[in-house]
């Protein structure tokens, strides 16, 4: 609760920041929009439903992509738990993979799947995949050795040892990897967004942006960001901080 | 239940050779405790037995089949409490080994409430391990291992970390439920009163990879500070 109160302080502190400045006239309203213009771009936005049907259009692009991103990791740590030469190949390929930005994909992707979802999704995926796995195999390698014997003992292997055994016990490490991808998601789609346009009827959040940037609508390009921010606060403070209350605390596993 | 036998055992790690020959049977329904300094082999005994490790020469036998790996009518209960999962509750860590066999909820619900009755934990079947003591912790192992139905039940130092009252309290469960499930226990333990207190049957390893054994013909019940017991500890030659 002390910590809520001290970020509404922050948050009540950076706004009157924003608002002094925009007072002095220093700026440009153009370019610096006082707090009330922000704000009502933002209710504008909402009212006609556009900010909406591209807030859920985009949120549906970065759940799809980083579901296919888990279920793709899993199954590759599935494999690479029982092959060591497959881990061996894949561990050349996150490091091969891992440090491309997906925007520097961005011109094989439009030769190979165009500009359609499918392109947004391939970005998506490559954006959260190798961090996903990189944060899973290090969670998986450092499993304690003890519960691996215990699950020798009793004879549990295959999908049923990763589901059973391995992926709990590594769960603070897949939930990291988790939070990393949801972020990289984000990042990816908004930025693929801006390079594509729109990819289906009214486009994402980052189209959004970009149609107020070229519309000098500095207003609603920061109402835009405001949404963004607040999808993240909502996202990392509140959902993924549920899911580990019920998780790793419960189970005594944070870190 | 099950004996075991160990034939020319020969095991060793780089240059050092922890075992050479070694061969020793243990009957059904004894209980082996195996003791002896630090770093002579013991653990290494019991994870050979227990299929965690393999000899370079011989054949170890559990009930005339030979062991090549971890088989779940040989539990193991481990000194180091990580052996718990920790994301499962009490009763869920217990009733494991029914479901990797697949056995239904219920049922595994009802055989591990059993189970922690027997080990005087029944209020505590939806804690999570991280919520128990040390000796708790040990008790679910225990639980966990009564449930799996052993042949052999495999057991290193799994009281070594506790306090002395506590290991008193879990020495008795353990001989009364031994007593009662007639299982064929072997226990590592580096204490010679609790291998006094436990045993049927001793196994002293030594540094030169020599090895005696010796029957524990003590009087039951034991109590472990009597006259007799410190007289029968003060024989054994580690």
């Amino acid at each position: 609760m002390k910590q809520l109160r001290i970020k509404a302080i922050l948050i009540l502190a950076c706004c009157l920041i924003w608002q002094g400045v925009y007072w002095t006239g220093m700026y440009s309203p153009l370019i610096f929009p006082s707090l009330g213009t922000i704000v009502h771009a933002l209710g504008r936005d909402f009212v006609e439903g556009a900010l909406i049907e591209q807030f859920i259009y985009s949120m549906r692009l970065v759940i799809e992509g980083l579901l296919l991103s888990i279920v793709l990791g899993l199954g590759i740590a599935l494999i690479a738990r029982s092959s060591s030469v497959f881990r061996s190949g894949i561990d050349l390929l996150i490091s091969l993979a891992h440090p491309l930005p997906g925007v520097a994909l961005l011109p094989l992707v439009i030769l190979w799947a165009g500009i359609g979802e499918g392109a947004v999704l391939f970005i998506i995926v490559h954006s959260v995949l190798w961090p996903f796995l990189v944060s899973l195999f290090g969670a998986l390698d450092r499993l304690p050795q003890t519960q691996q014997e215990v699950a020798d003992n009793y004879e549990i292997f295959g999908w049923r040892r990763l589901i059973w055994v391995d992926l709990p016990g590594s769960f603070p490490g897949f939930l990291s990897g988790v939070k990393i991808g949801w972020s990289r998601a984000w990042r990816a789609l908004i930025s693929a967004e801006m390079i594509f346009g729109a990819t289906s009827g009214s486009g994402g959040i980052g189209w959004y942006l970009f149609q107020k940037r070229v519309f000098m609508d500095t207003a609603g390009l920061f109402a835009g960001l405001v949404v963004i921010m607040v999808i993240g606060i909502l996202i990392e403070g509140i959902f993924f901080r549920w899911i580990e209350k019920r998780t790793v605390i419960r189970w005594g596993m944070e870190r | 239940m099950s004996g075991f036998r160990f034939e020319s055992v020969t095991k060793t790690f780089g240059n050092e050779e922890i075992f050479r020959e070694l061969s020793l049977q243990g009957a059904p329904a004894s209980f082996l405790c195996v003791v002896g300094k630090s770093g002579v082999g013991k653990s290494t005994f019991l994870r050979l037995l227990g299929g965690f490790d393999q000899a370079e020469k011989g054949t170890i036998t559990i009930g005339g089949e030979q062991v090549t790996r971890p088989q779940k009518k040989c539990p193991m209960v481990f000194q180091s409490y990580e052996q718990l999962f920790p994301w499962l509750p009490v009763w869920e860590n217990i009733a494991f080994p029914l479901r990797v066999i697949g056995v239904d909820k219920s049922e595994r619900r009802n055989r591990a409430m059993e189970a922690l009755q027997a080990v005087g934990l029944e209020q505590d079947a939806k804690k999570y391990p991280h919520q128990l003591s040390g000796g708790m912790k040990q008790r679910v192992a225990l639980a966990r291992a009564w449930i799996a139905e052993p042949q052999l039940l495999l057991m290193d130092e799994p009281f070594g970390g506790l306090d002395m009252m506590t290991r008193e309290v879990l020495q008795d469960l353990l001989i009364s439920l031994w007593r009662e499930k007639q299982w064929t226990v072997v226990f590592i333990t580096h204490d010679l009163r609790e291998a006094a207190r436990l045993s049927t049957d001793l196994l002293i390893l030594r540094e030169n990879g020599s090895w005696e054994m010796k029957k524990n013909e003590l009087s039951q019940p034991r109590d472990p500070y009597s006259a007799e017991l410190n007289r029968w500890i003060r024989e054994i030659e580690l």
